[in-house]
C-alpha cells in the first residue's frame, strides 16, 4: 500500500498584484494506514496541503508521490482516474447531490469504480450489488432508515454521514475530510469522527487525512501536524491515545 | 449613493457577457424600433409631401362610359371649360382652387415587340390664355429623366412614360414606343414620377399591380384626341379644393359639380371618386399601415423577449445572491437599497442598450429613413431627419424595459427580514428533493435510469420549476421565432408554388385589351391550327361585388367565369368545402369569411348587365349593374384570395353578353419548354393578333407575383435576422446560468472521479431534454405567431396563404436551436471543467 510523500512542496497564489505563499517548502511523508490530523489555524495551508495529497490541485514546486504514483505531475485524465480509485473526499459543507438521495449518492460514486467481489478482487458494476453495497455502507454510517431521503430532508450531521459513507463507498486507499466537524454542533462532529475513526486504520487499508482548526480532534490521530504560514511547525506521532472521555 | 455604485459596477463587471447579450438585444430592439417608425414618418411625409406639391386632386370625375365612343364617353373641352368657371364662380367662398380636364384612357402599347396593357393620360400642355405650360393645373408630375413637354409637344407624337414603366422595360428618353390599337409610334420625351401613380392600377380585374402588365404613358391632350379620334374632348375632370376640407365636405362639393353638370347641362357622368379612394392612395395607405404596425410589433417582441431575459437572469442572481442580501440586511442596509442595487443593475443594462440602439438608429438613418419609400418605389427623394418625438419614446422603451425586468424579480427575492434570507440555502432552493414524475413512470415499467447515466440529467431538469421554466423558455424562443420565420417563407412559397404548379392548369395566357365574342372561335383556332397545343379554354373576367343573402356585408372580388365545355378549365381546385357546380359559385375562403357565409349558403353578384349594344367589333356596349342571387357550392383556399368562379354560360346568360365572350384564353401545352413557349406565343401573335393586350408564361406571372411579395419577403428576412441574434443570445444567457448554478456540484463530481466526457454528456443530455420539450412548445407558439403575423399583421386578403410549419422546419428549428444550445454550453462547460476543484468544492453559494 501506499506511502504518501511530500518533497518540497511550495504552492503560491496570485490574488489581483498579490501574490500568497500558501504552502513553503513542506517535506512530508505519511505511512499507509496512518490517520493524520493536519491542525492549524485559518490560513496556514491546511486544505491546500490536502488538495495535493488530493489530487484537487497541483504544486508550484516541489513534487507529491502516492506509492508509486507521482501525483503531482499527473495529467487532468490520470488525475481524474486517481481521484476516482485512490482517494475519498469528505467536505466541510457535505457536498452532496442535491438532487440525488442519500442511497443515489453512495450509488453514484460506486457505479464509477465498482464493486470487488470475491477473493480475487474481481469488479462488477451489477446495479444490484452496488445498490447492496450503498446500503451496507449507509448503514455502518446509521442511515439505513434514511436511505431515500434527500439531502434537503436531512440533518447536517447525516448529510455528513452519506457523504463519509459515499467516500469510503469505493473503498479508497486515502481519505482525505477537510473540517468534517466545521459545519455540524460538538455532539454530531463527535458521531461523525468516530464512524471515521471506526473506518479507518492499517486493518482496513486506509490512509486518512483530517484537517481541522479544533485542537480538540488531535487526539484522535494517530500524529498529528501542525501547520503555521504554509510551514510545518510541529509534527508528532502519538503512540498512546487518550480514551476518547478524556477528549471528546 | 457611491456604494450603490459601486456595487452596481461589480455585478456589471463581474457578468459583463451576460449583461452585454441583454443590452444588445434591447438595442436592437430599441434600433428596430427607431428605425421602423422613423422610415414609416419619413414615407408617410414624402408620400403626403408629394401628394400637395404635385396638387393631385380632391376628386376626380369620369365620365358616365370613359371608354366607350357615344356622347356619355366624351365631353367637349371649350364647353366644359365653360361649365367649371361657372361652377367656380357660383361655388361659396371659392372652395375650389383649379380643375383640369384631361383624358384618361385605357389602351394597349408595344413596347419591343411586346404588347401589353397601359393608360393613357392627357393634358393640355398650353393653359387657358393659350400659354405653353410644363405642368397642369392639378395632378402635377416630377421629370426624373429626359425633358417634359415642349410648347411644340403637341404637334408631334410624343411621350412621357411614367417611371414604374419605364424602369421595367428600361425606357431610355428618344426610343419609341407603339401606342393604341394602331401600333402608332411616339417618341419618349422623358420619365416621369406622380403621386397619382404610385402603385400602378390597371382595371380592378387586375388584382396584381405589375409594370409588366400595366403602365402609364403621358401625351399631349391634343394628341391623344387625334390618336382616339376624339377631336376637341375630354374625358375626366380633376379638381383641386382648398387642402383644409373635410371628406365629407369634399364630397359635397363633388355631388354638387355632378348635379350641375348633369343637370344644368345634360352632362352624364361616373361618380366622382374622393382623393382618398383614389386607388394608388388607397392602396399605398394599406401599405403604410402594414408598415407602421411592423414598425410597432417587430420592436415589441424584441424588447418583451429582452425583458423576459432580463427578469430571468436578474431573478436568478437575486437568488443564488440571497444569502448575500441576508447579510446586508443584517448590517443594516434598507430592503430600499437593496432593491436600488439591483434595479440599478438593470436599468444600467436597459440605458446602455438604449442608447446603443439610439446611436445605431441615428446612424443607420439614412438607410432606415428611406427603406419603405424605396421599397414602395416611390419616385420622391425622402427627407429624412431626425425625429426627437420617435427617439424619446425609444429611449422611454428602454427605460420602462429594465425598470420592470429588474423590479419584478428582485422585489420577489428579497425578504423583508434578514433572517428568512439568511435561512435560505440556495443549493436547497433550486432542488425538489423528489423523484420526478417522468421517472417515476419508468421505474413502474422496471425501467431504472443508472445513477451516473441518464438519472441526473433528468433529475436536473426538473430540479426546480423556475429554472426548468426559464430554460424551456430560452428555447421556446428560439424555436419559435425561428420556425416562425422559416414557416413565413416555406408558407408563402408553398402557396405561389402550389398556385402556379396546382391551380393554375395552363401554359400561356392569353389577355385581350377589349372583350372579343368569338372566344370558342379563337380556342378552337388556337387549339387545331398550332402544334404543340393540348388544350384551349377561355375565361370572362371582371369586377364585381359579391354580399352576403344573410346580411348586408359585401366584397369586391374579381368574377371569372370558366368556360367547361370540354371538361378542361385551365384551373384545379382545391376545395375547402363541397364542389364545383354550374348552377352555383364557388368562393375563396377570405371572401366566405369576411361575408360570414358557407357552402349552401346563397349570395348576391352584382353583375354587369347588357343594355345597348353600339358595336361588335370593337365591342361598344351599355350596362347596367344587376344583382342575382346564386348558391354557393364549393370554398377553396387557394392563393388568389379575393376570386369567385362560376360557369361562363351562367353569367353570360345574367348579363346577356352577346356571342361567346371573353377577355383571357388559357393554352395548355405538350412539353411547355421555353423555347416552345416562345415559339406558340409568337404564333398566336402572329395568327389573332388583334385586340391580344398580352400573351405570357405562368413563370412570368409568378414572377410579378415576387416582385411583388418582395417587401414582404424584404422584412421576413429582417425578422429573421433579429430572430436568430435573440436566439442565440437568450439561450447563451440561460445555458451559462445553468452551468453557473452547477458550478460546485460539477466541482464535486470532478473531485469523486467523474470523467470530463461524462459530465459533458449529462450536461447535454439535459440540455437536449430542454430543446426536446422547448422545441414542441416552441413549434405551437411559433405557429400560433406565424399566424398572428401573417393574418394579422401583414393581413393581406388580396393573397391567402397557407399557414404551415413543414417537418423540416421542424428539424431545422430544433437542429438549429440544438446547435446554439450546444455551442452556449461550451464556453461555460469549458469553463466548468477547468474549475479550480480544491476552491469549488469550498463555495457555499452556487
Amino acid at each position: 500500500m501506499a506511502n504518501i510523500t511530500l518533497e518540497s512542496v511550495g504552492k503560491n497564489y496570485t490574488l489581483g498584484e498579490t501574490t500568497i505563499q500558501a504552502l513553503n517548502g513542506i517535506n512530508l511523508s505519511i505511512e499507509f494506514g496512518e490517520l493524520v490530523i493536519i491542525f492549524g489555524p485559518s490560513g496556514a495551508g491546511k486544505t491546500t496541503l490536502l488538495n495535493m495529497i488530493g489530487g484537487l490541485d497541483v504544486p508550484t514546486s516541489g513534487k507529491v508521490t502516492v506509492g508509486e504514483i507521482p501525483v503531482s505531475t499527473l495529467s487532468a485524465k490520470w488525475l481524474t482516474i486517481y481521484r476516482r480509485k485512490k482517494v475519498g473526499v469528505v467536505f466541510q459543507f457535505f457536498n452532496l447531490i442535491s438532487r440525488l438521495s442519500a442511497l443515489e449518492n453512495v450509488e453514484y460514486a460506486l457505479e464509477l469504480v465498482g464493486v470487488k467481489k470475491g477473493s480475487n478482487g474481481e469488479v462488477s458494476y451489477d446495479s444490484k450489488l452496488i445498490r447492496e453495497t450503498a446500503i451496507e455502507y449507509l448503514t455502518k454510517v446509521g442511515l439505513q432508515d434514511r436511505i431515500h431521503h434527500f439531502p434537503a430532508q436531512l440533518s447536517g450531521g447525516e448529510q455528513q454521514r452519506v457523504a463519509i459513507a459515499r467516500a469510503l463507498a469505493k473503498e479508497p486507499e486515502i481519505l482525505l475530510a477537510d473540517e468534517p466537524t466545521g459545519n455540524l454542533d460538538f455532539k454530531i462532529g463527535r458521531q461523525v469522527l468516530e464512524i471515521m475513526e471506526a473506518m479507518t486504520g492499517k486493518k482496513l487499508n486506509r490512509t486518512v487525512v483530517i484537517v481541522t482548526h479544533n485542537e480538540a480532534i488531535c487526539p484522535l490521530g494517530d500524529r498529528v501536524i501542525r501547520l503555521s504560514d504554509g510551514r510545518i511547525v510541529e509534527d508528532y506521532t502519538q503512540k498512546f491515545k487518550p480514551a476518547k472521555d478524556l477528549y471528546w | 449613493m457611491a456604494k450603490i455604485a459601486k456595487n452596481i459596477f461589480r455585478a456589471l463587471k463581474a457578468h459583463k457577457i451576460r449583461f452585454f447579450t441583454i443590452s444588445m438585444v434591447i438595442a436592437i430592439g430599441i434600433t428596430s424600433f427607431n428605425g421602423m417608425i422613423t422610415a414609416f414618418v419619413v414615407m408617410t411625409r414624402t408620400y403626403n409631401d408629394a401628394f400637395i406639391d404635385h396638387k393631385m386632386a380632391s376628386f376626380t370625375m369620369l365620365t358616365a362610359n370613359p371608354g366607350g365612343s357615344g356622347e356619355d364617353a366624351w365631353i367637349d373641352y371649350n364647353n366644359l371649360t365653360k361649365y367649371m368657371n361657372e361652377f367656380m364662380n357660383q361655388e361659396e367662398e371659392s372652395n375650389v382652387i383649379a380643375y383640369e380636364l384631361r383624358i384618361v384612357y385605357d389602351t394597349i402599347f408595344e413596347i419591343r415587340g411586346t404588347r401589353q396593357n397601359g393608360r393613357i393620360v392627357a393634358y393640355s400642355t398650353v393653359d387657358k390664355n393659350g400659354n405653353y405650360r410644363e405642368q397642369p393645373d392639378v395632378n402635377g408630375f416630377k421629370i426624373l429623366t429626359g425633358e417634359p413637354f415642349s410648347e411644340t409637344s403637341q404637334y408631334r407624337n410624343v411621350c412621357l412614360v411614367e417611371t414604374h414603366l419605364a424602369t421595367y422595360w428600361k425606357l431610355e428618353p428618344h426610343e419609341f414606343i407603339a401606342v393604341g390599337d394602331n401600333d402608332i409610334p411616339f417618341e419618349i420625351l422623358g420619365t416621369l414620377g406622380t403621386p397619382e401613380y404610385l402603385i400602378n392600377m390597371g382595371s380592378y380585374a387586375d388584382i396584381m399591380p405589375s409594370p409588366r402588365r400595366f403602365g402609364v404613358v403621358y401625351l399631349p391632350l391634343r394628341i391623344a384626341q387625334e390618336l382616339l379620334n376624339v377631336p376637341g374632348r375630354v374625358n375626366e375632370i380633376s379638381v383641386l379644393l382648398k387642402p383644409d376640407l373635410f371628406t365629407r365636405q369634399r364630397e359635397g362639393i363633388a355631388e354638387d359639380l355632378m348635379t350641375f353638370l348633369e343637370e344644368t347641362h345634360n352632362l352624364k357622368l361616373s361618380e366622382p371618386i374622393d382623393r382618398d379612394k383614389q386607388p394608388a392612395y388607397y392602396l399605398l395607405k394599406l401599405d403604410i399601415e402594414e408598415a407602421r404596425e411592423f414598425g410597432y410589433v417587430l420592436p415589441a417582441i424584441i424588447l418583451t423577449m429582452a425583458l423576459g431575459g432580463l427578469y430571468v437572469l436578474l431573478g436568478r442572481m437575486v437568488v443564488a445572491e440571497r444569502k448575500d442580501i441576508g447579510v446586508a440586511q443584517a448590517l443594516g442596509y434598507s430592503r430600499k437599497t437593496i432593491i436600488l442595487q439591483y434595479l440599478g443593475i438593470a436599468m444600467v443594462v436597459a440605458l446602455f442598450g438604449t442608447v446603443l440602439g439610439s446611436i445605431f438608429g441615428l446612424l443607420f438613418l439614412d438607410w432606415f429613413g428611406p427603406m419603405y419609400t424605396q421599397m414602395l418605389t416611390i419616385p420622391f427623394e425622402p427627407k429624412v431627419t431626425i425625429e426627437w418625438p420617435i427617439l424619446i419614446v425609444g429611449f422611454f422603451l428602454g427605460f420602462f424595459t429594465g425598470l420592470i425586468g429588474g423590479y419584478l424579480p428582485v422585489r420577489g427575492a428579497i425578504q423583508p427580514l434578514p433572517a428568512e434570507s439568511l435561512r435560505f440555502d440556495p443549493s436547497l432552493h433550486i432542488t425538489t428533493g423528489r423523484v420526478p414524475l417522468a421517472e417515476r413512470i419508468l421505474n413502474k415499467f422496471q425501467i431504472h435510469l443508472g445513477v451516473t447515466g441518464y438519472k441526473l440529467p433528468i433529475r436536473n431538469f426538473f430540479r426546480s420549476k423556475r429554472r426548468t421554466f426559464s430554460s424551456v423558455f430560452a428555447v421556446i424562443v428560439a424555436v419559435s421565432l425561428i420556425s416562425m420565420v422559416f414557416g413565413m417563407i416555406e408558407s408563402m412559397t408553398y402557396s405561389l408554388f402550389y398556385q402556379y404548379e396546382v391551380s393554375e392548369d395552363w401554359d400561356l395566357r392569353v389577355d385581350y385589351s377589349e372583350l372579343p365574342i368569338n372566344a370558342s372561335q379563337i380556342a378552337m383556332g388556337i387549339n387545331d391550327s398550332i402544334d404543340g397545343v393540348v388544350n384551349v379554354t377561355y375565361h370572362l373576367i371582371s369586377g364585381a361585388t359579391v354580399t352576403s343573402n344573410k346580411s348586408d356585408l359585401s366584397k369586391q372580388v374579381q368574377l371569372i367565369g370558366m368556360n367547361d365545355s370540354n371538361g378542361y378549365t385551365g384551373h384545379k381546385f382545391d376545395f375547402e368545402d363541397g364542389g364545383w357546380d354550374p348552377n352555383g359559385i364557388v368562393m375563396t375562403v377570405p371572401i366566405a369569411e369576411k361575408l360570414k357565409v358557407w357552402t349552401n349558403d346563397y349570395v348576391n353578384l352584382e353583375i354587369p348587365r347588357l343594355t345597348n349594344l353600339t358595336s361588335t367589333a370593337p365591342l361598344r356596349a351599355h350596362f347596367e349593374m344587376v344583382n342575382v342571387s346564386f348558391p354557393i357550392t364549393g370554398i377553396v383556399d387557394e392563393f388568389n384570395g379575393l376570386v369567385v368562379y362560376m360557369e361562363l354560360n351562367k353569367l353570360v346568360d345574367v348579363s346577356l353578353f352577346p356571342g361567346q365572350p371573353a377577355n383571357t384564353i388559357l393554352v395548355k401545352i405538350d412539353n411547355p419548354t421555353p423555347t416552345q413557349l416562345d415559339s406558340i406565343r409568337k404564333e398566336i401573335y402572329s395568327k389573332y393578333s388583334y385586340n391580344i393586350r398580352n400573351i405570357f408564361t405562368k413563370e412570368e406571372q409568378s414572377s410579378d407575383f415576387l416582385e411583388l411579395l418582395d417587401l414582404i419577403y424584404f422584412i421576413i428576412y429582417i425578422v429573421a435576422v433579429f430572430a436568430v441574434i435573440l436566439s442565440c443570445s437568450i439561450i447563451y444567457n440561460t445555458i451559462y446560468i445553468n452551468l453557473q448554478e452547477q458550478q460546485r456540484e460539477i466541482a464535486t463530481l470532478l473531485t469523486i472521479g467523474t470523467q470530463n466526457r461524462k459530465l459533458i454528456r449529462n450536461v447535454t443530455i439535459e440540455n437536449l431534454i430542454i430543446t426536446i420539450i422547448g422545441t414542441v412548445l416552441g413549434l405551437i407558439l411559433g405557429w400560433i405567431m406565424l399566424w398572428f403575423f401573417m393574418r394579422v399583421i401583414l393581413d393581406m386578403e388580396f393573397f391567402r396563404i397557407k399557414l404551415f410549419i413543414s417537418n423540416e422546419t421542424m428539424l431545422i428549428s430544433f437542429g438549429l436551436t440544438f446547435i446554439g444550445v450546444l455551442v452556449a454550453q461550451f464556453f461555460p462547460l469549458r469553463r466548468a471543467l477547468n474549475l479550480d476543484l480544491a476552491e469549488a468544492t469550498k463555495e457555499r453559494v452556487i
